[in-house]
């Protein structure tokens, strides 16, 4: 696609910046503390955090996943722009209270809050679970998406083994050196990158191809039924992915760090004022990469069709030689938008496994658990090995099982959103043991239907029905227990 | 963290947005899009989102307030 020379140098240059980031990040630490590798300290910037916040939420998926779609779906997925701004409105159900306790509390994992919220070692174990699914199940992901860029930067003289092998070890290193602090350092970078990136590309679509009114005008002359009304259906589809998103998506074990890595809840506020606003930009040009596919492409498969981004990619090239440099820059912002979100996810996942296995199973308490600080380079470098093993394989047979992983986590939506209302000594507070319950009818409804087949009803998620299910369980749980008794 | 009034008023907001960004308005049909122009109905779609956005902004500003820094 571009001179192979450039690509190498551009790489090389990249991954020298971010290790970079990692020494400037140890560097910068001021006590050797779960606390400073985790959370920064409890010191992040509005800047930072923003980029930080981005660059996490933005994935290799939405930068390849929803062109996909798009071309799949047609126009009617513009509507993504909305669900991606209606994440924010979900971080506002519950994440004001959650960082006034977390800066009280001072709690490390997302656990952490449930723990002393509900005081039920189930809830804490059950969730902690769920939490590792979901992101050893996001880390593979990334991992294995890793591969495919380098690979495809490269046209294959990087294998896919060892672009995956590769990235890990990058992210490893810095992240090992600088923790949480580098982490959001490289976000920031890589949030950038992925911002110039998609300037770019949008930049040389209009230039090369045309305005999105004739981008649209040529794809109705290839695909008229892709410009159509999207009809009941697709409608459900929409409510149940808006839900799915608006309240899944701020349960991230990273996006909750990142709520209480916040220096003040102001700048977590403005932060996620201009994550609303973000997407109206960076989705909208996703979606007219789709759009310039569905003009050019006509007659992709399912399977080729997520490579759409790519296909668009060296076609602008074809047109203009002189876009091949802009090209490996939107090529880096691919890579750099897997990375951001693998380097966070590892190391969330790195802190459940050290505080709320680790220390919880050796009965460690709060004032000896900075202890476990050693551990975490190790459980980190444990992770990565073995899921890189995994990605190496990508047909391994439980690809299947992690799909549903935003299904799963959403299910954890009521123990947050209810649990910030009151505090635990509350007479009005809800129960662990109503929490369980709907988690349990949740669970039960999301992982049924999932199994026997059902991969949507009427349009609606599985997890979506799980979660409403769930909701009502906990709302009618807590309710039979404040009817009157019968005398 | 008590129950107070600006959090219903954030559950409506929620389910608000819901509605809004779920309901087909941008795409009322294939014919009204035809109607329209192309550029006319890529411009109320992305202005139908700018709303929703400028709501969500709103929302974040206006009922994240209780909570006073440390």
């Amino acid at each position: 696609m571009a001179d192979l020379q450039i690509v190498v140098l551009a790489v090389s240059a990249y991954v020298v910046l971010l290790l970079t980031m990692g020494v400037l990040g140890r560097r910068s630490m001021r006590s050797r503390t779960l606390s400073e590798f985790y959370l920064a300290g409890r010191s992040i910037g509005l800047l930072v955090l923003l980029l930080t916040l981005f660059a996490t939420q933005y994935s290799g998926n939405s930068m390849s996943g929803f062109p996909g779609k798009t071309y799949r779906a047609g126009l009617s997925y513009f509507m993504s722009v909305s669900f991606m701004v209606g994440i924010v409105s979900g971080y506002l159900l519950f994440a004001p209270q959650l960082f006034a306790r977390a800066r009280e509390k001072l709690y490390l994992t997302p656990t952490d809050f449930l723990a002393d919220r509900f005081r039920s070692p189930t809830l804490n174990y059950l969730s902690a679970l769920i939490f590792t699914f979901t992101l050893c199940n996001f880390l593979l992901a990334q991992l294995t998406a890793m591969g495919h860029a380098f690979s495809g930067l490269t046209d294959g003289r990087i294998p896919h083994w060892a672009g995956v092998a590769g990235g890990a070890a990058v992210i490893l290193v810095y992240e090992i050196l600088g923790g949480m602090r580098a982490v959001a350092w490289t976000d920031a970078i890589q949030g950038l990158v992925l911002i110039v990136g998609l300037v770019l590309v949008a930049a040389l679509m209009i230039v090369e191809i045309g305005t999105p009114a004739a981008i649209v005008a040529l794809a109705a002359e290839h695909a008229p039924e892709k410009i159509t009304n999207p009809g009941w259906r697709v409608c459900f589809t929409w409510w149940s992915s808006f839900a799915l998103l608006g309240l899944g998506a701020p349960l991230y074990p990273q996006a909750i760090q990142r709520i209480y890595a916040a220096r003040r809840a102001s700048e977590l506020r403005r932060a996620l004022a201009a994550m609303a606003v973000i997407p109206l930009f960076a989705i909208t040009t996703v979606v007219f990469i789709g759009a310039v596919g569905i003009a050019i492409f006509p007659g992709l498969s399912a399977l080729e069709s997520d490579r759409v981004t790519f296909k668009v990619l060296a076609h602008l090239v074809e047109l203009q030689p002189l876009a091949a440099l802009p090209v490996v820059m939107v090529m880096m912002a691919v890579v750099a938008a897997i990375m951001s979100t693998a380097d966070s996810a590892l190391l969330s996942l790195s802190s459940i496994l050290t505080k709320d296995f680790a220390a919880r199973l050796a009965g460690i308490d709060d004032r000896r658990v900075e202890r476990l600080t050693r551990l975490a380079p190790a459980i980190s470098f444990g992770i990565l090995l073995a899921l890189v093993l995994v990605a190496m394989r990508p047909r391994f047979t439980l690809w299947r099982l992690l799909e549903i992983k935003f299904e799963i986590l959403i299910q954890l939506s009521p123990a947050f959103v209810l649990g910030t209302l009151h505090r635990h000594d509350d007479d009005r507070a809800y129960r662990a043991h109503d929490i369980l319950r709907g988690l349990a009818v949740g669970l039960v409804i999301a992982l049924g239907l999932w199994t026997a087949g059902v991969k949507n009803l009427y349009g609606l998620h599985p997890g979506t029905l799980g979660v409403v299910a769930n909701y009502a369980t906990v709302l009618l749980s807590r309710r039979l227990r404040h009817l009157p008794r019968p005398t | 963290m008590r129950d107070e009034p600006r959090r219903s008023r954030r559950f409506l907001l929620f389910l608000g947005l819901t509605a809004l960004a779920t309901a087909p308005f941008p795409f009322a049909g294939s014919e009204l899009v035809l109607w329209l122009g192309i550029p006319a109905w890529l411009w109320w779609s992305f202005l139908w989102t700018a709303g929703l956005s400028a709501l969500t902004v709103w929302g974040l500003l206006r009922l994240w307030r209780d909570e006073p820094d440390p």
